[in-house]
């Protein structure tokens, strides 16, 4: 049996996006400017600059991805690629799904209007029915928390006040796709802590969201996935701890900051070297062929599927050992477990797992378990004393965990394993 | 037009979200891309409303007192000073001043409504004829409003109305789609030089001294009166005044002309929309 790929939809594809922007010096000239360089012969057409180069991002349908990257790398540019507001001049953009108003500070509301109307026009304006709002309206109103400023012109709002405005509108109408561009950090501790819980809720419903942060912390509680854009490019993609060092190793040396891909290669080398097990590993004994974790659902109950495929390569005296293990995001260990540990039970498998063939090994846990959040899976496979390491593969797959029952609760608790079902078998 | 792309969106929408199927079907129910537009249009147009009188004693009642003392100049300076002999002259200048403030109105207002909304444009995807549509719906309104101190003034200096004013609204429609025509073309132009809003007020004053609105047509020398025919707001101006004030049905050429007139301003207002539309975004 082989691990299949998940399947999964995609909300959002961006193919070879690339944005141009006319240089500020040369943008707005006045007819008046244009003529008379013409004039002088000093017209040479405007000048342009890449805020977004050949970029391509998939955002599958349930996934919350965060854009990362230092001021005018183009997250923003890119956000609004997705909202449809900027169309790019190369490229392809496909979305799938109602997106919500974008979330951002200083534009989207209008000043003299009251938070009423602006939800109001907000709402309508991305095509949702005035039942809908007017069902809809006290929610927003509640989760807002304005008191009696929701009836006061948007321009008396203070920045904190205005987010909670636009949060509160773009969420509650139950968008499929959410954007939110650099505004959580406005909001006070515990509306940060209710807009986070909301955005949690949003992704159980198999919601999109894509997010425009510096706020590691945050970004790292919600974000499976991060993509850091540096000058308009896409440098990486991936786990949002590897991506926030890449950005941190080329933010700390302004000397390499025209290479980024050297510097993100760096970093996932000494990341990778820094996490291999003392022992060498050989590979030449055992490998892994494939390898899986992915979130099913098995009779309406969410099932952790972790699975793998081994080649062993040399006779034994003793059985060799496969494991895994689910980590944190920041590296901390949830729990693991192998074949060593469970195939006690098992002996007459366990004894065949010393002969050279292919040995799918596969592991069924309870979601449920997991406190909502993004980890990551380890797979192992060793000797049978554990002392000689023949295939470490660290970071193999992310591991989304939605847990309608833990909504509230992402604090990344460990839980023990109770749940196993062990399978395995020769080919 | 962009309505389609936003509906596009919301069509995709309604084939995904299989948990809350019965809350998206109400949610986004199969409005057609024409009435969505409307729709839009008319929220924007309360709302231009509600913004332009807000903390304003009188409100609304601003939509029909400015063109009356508009009106109430004009008519001291050219019947009592110029001495200018108009049978009627204050109905005639107060239906010219009517005619006159639509287009003016919707011209200014037009030009800056793509860049006054740039706030939301930055924020959902929607098109920008909204934006220009509502300002032209907005100042039809304040055509309305001021239609009742015609009537009154009307029912005072010749004791009746003609009945012909049944066929403004009918009349309104080539001068609107006019009015909206030439301001979206005025107003995707100006998001690329802002210079049109600014040389807007000097050109707009020439065309208001060289279309008959303050002066009866026939104080024009007869040699000049060929080039009038070139101002298309002369026309539009008489067909309103041929229903309002004179009482009585515009010539077949007067109605087809306006009728050209509309579809030209139209199509070019398009035209150039489409073509400088995705610039939009980089110049607000």
């Amino acid at each position: 049996m082989k691990p299949k790929a998940p399947v999964t939809e995609a909300a959002i594809t961006l193919k070879n996006i690339s944005v141009l922007y006319t240089s500020p010096t040369h943008a707005n000239m006045s007819i008046k400017e244009t003529a008379i360089r013409l004039l002088k012969g000093q017209y040479d057409g405007p000048r342009y600059f890449n805020a977004l180069d050949q970029v391509s991002v998939t955002v599958a349908k349930g996934e919350a991805v965060a854009f990362i990257g230092p001021n005018g790398c183009g997250k923003s540019t890119l956000l609004k690629v997705v909202a449809g507001v900027i169309a790019p001049q190369n490229g392809e953009v496909i979305t799938d799904g109602i997106i919500a108003p974008l979330i951002e500070l200083g534009a989207g509301f209008d000043q003299e209007l009251n938070g009423i109307d602006n939800i109001w026009m907000a709402c309508r304006l991305i095509g949702a029915s005035n039942e809908l709002i007017r069902a809809k309206m006290d929610e927003i109103i509640d989760f807002a928390e304005l008191g009696d400023f929701m009836y006061a012109p948007v321009k008396t709002y203070s920045s904190g006040m205005y987010m909670r405005l636009g949060f509160a509108c773009s969420t509650i109408i139950n968008p499929e796709i959410l954007l939110i561009d650099e505004i959580l950090a406005v909001g006070d501790a515990r509306f940060q802590k209710k807009c986070l819980d909301r955005i949690h809720q949003i992704r159980g419903d198999g919601k999109t969201v894509v997010i425009v942060s510096h706020d590691r912390g945050i970004i790292e509680s919600i974000c499976s996935r991060a993509v850091f854009l540096w000058k308009g490019q896409l440098i990486y993609q991936g786990v949002p701890r590897l991506a926030f060092q890449i950005y941190e190793a080329l933010a700390a040396s302004p000397h390499l900051h025209d290479k980024p891909r050297e510097v993100a290669e760096e970093v996932l080398r000494l990341d990778q070297l820094r996490r291999e097990v003392p022992k060498a590993a050989d590979g030449n004994t055992a490998s892994f062929i494939t390898y899986s974790g992915d979130v099913r659902q098995l009779d309406g109950t969410r099932v952790i599927d972790i699975a793998c495929r081994v080649r062993l390569r040399k006779q034994l005296a003793q059985p060799m050992v496969v494991g895994f293990q689910v980590l944190r995001l920041d590296g901390g260990r949830v729990f693991g477990t192998n074949t060593k540990y469970q195939g006690i039970l098992l002996e007459d498998q366990v004894e065949r797992l010393r002969a050279p063939g292919e040995f799918s090994v596969r592991w069924q846990l309870d979601a449920q378990l997991l406190a909502s959040g993004s980890y990551m899976i380890e797979f192992c496979v060793s000797n049978f004393e554990i002392t000689e390491v023949f295939e470490y593969l660290s970071g193999a797959c992310a591991l989304q965990v939605i847990n309608p029952t833990d909504r509230l609760n992402h604090d990344g608790n460990t839980v023990e394993l109770t749940t196993q079902e062990f399978i395995f078998s020769s080919v | 037009m962009d309505a389609g792309h936003q509906r596009a969106i919301w069509s995709a929408g309604d084939m995904t979200a299989p948990n809350n199927q019965a809350l998206r079907a109400f949610a986004f129910n199969a409005e057609s891309k024409i009435a969505f537009w409307l729709s839009l249009v008319g929220l924007l147009v309360r709302k231009e409303l509600k913004v332009r009188y807000k903390g304003s004693v009188l409100g609304y009642m601003w939509s029909m007192l400015n063109p009356l003392l508009y009106m109430l100049i004009l008519a001291f300076v050219f019947s009592h000073v110029m001495r200018l002999k108009t049978e009627n002259y204050t109905l005639f200048i107060l239906t010219g001043i009517l005619s006159w403030n639509l287009f003016f109105q919707g011209v200014v207002l037009g030009t800056a409504s793509i860049v006054n909304n740039a706030s939301l444009l930055k924020k959902v995807k929607v098109s920008t004829t909204i934006f220009t549509a509502a300002s032209i719906g907005s100042c039809l309104v304040n055509f309305v409003l001021a239609l009742v101190p015609f009537l009154i003034i009307s029912l005072a200096k010749t004791g009746g109305v003609p009945l012909t004013v049944a066929l403004v609204p009918l009349a309104l429609v080539p001068y609107v789609v006019f009015v909206f025509g030439i301001s979206l073309a005025l107003a995707s132009l100006n998001v690329l030089f802002r210079d049109i809003a600014h040389m807007l007020d000097p050109v707009l004053n020439i065309v208001f001294y060289a279309t008959p609105i303050i002066y009866p047509i026939d104080t024009i020398p007869e040699r000049y009166r060929p080039l009038l025919e070139l101002n298309p707001i002369a026309s539009f101006v008489a067909l309103m005044r041929s229903l309002m004030y004179e009482g009585r049905l515009p010539s077949t050429i007067l109605v087809l002309k306006v009728l050209v007139l509309a579809a030209f301003s139209l199509g070019m207002g398009l035209l150039i929309h489409q073509k400088t539309r995705d610039k939009f975004i980089y110049r607000l």
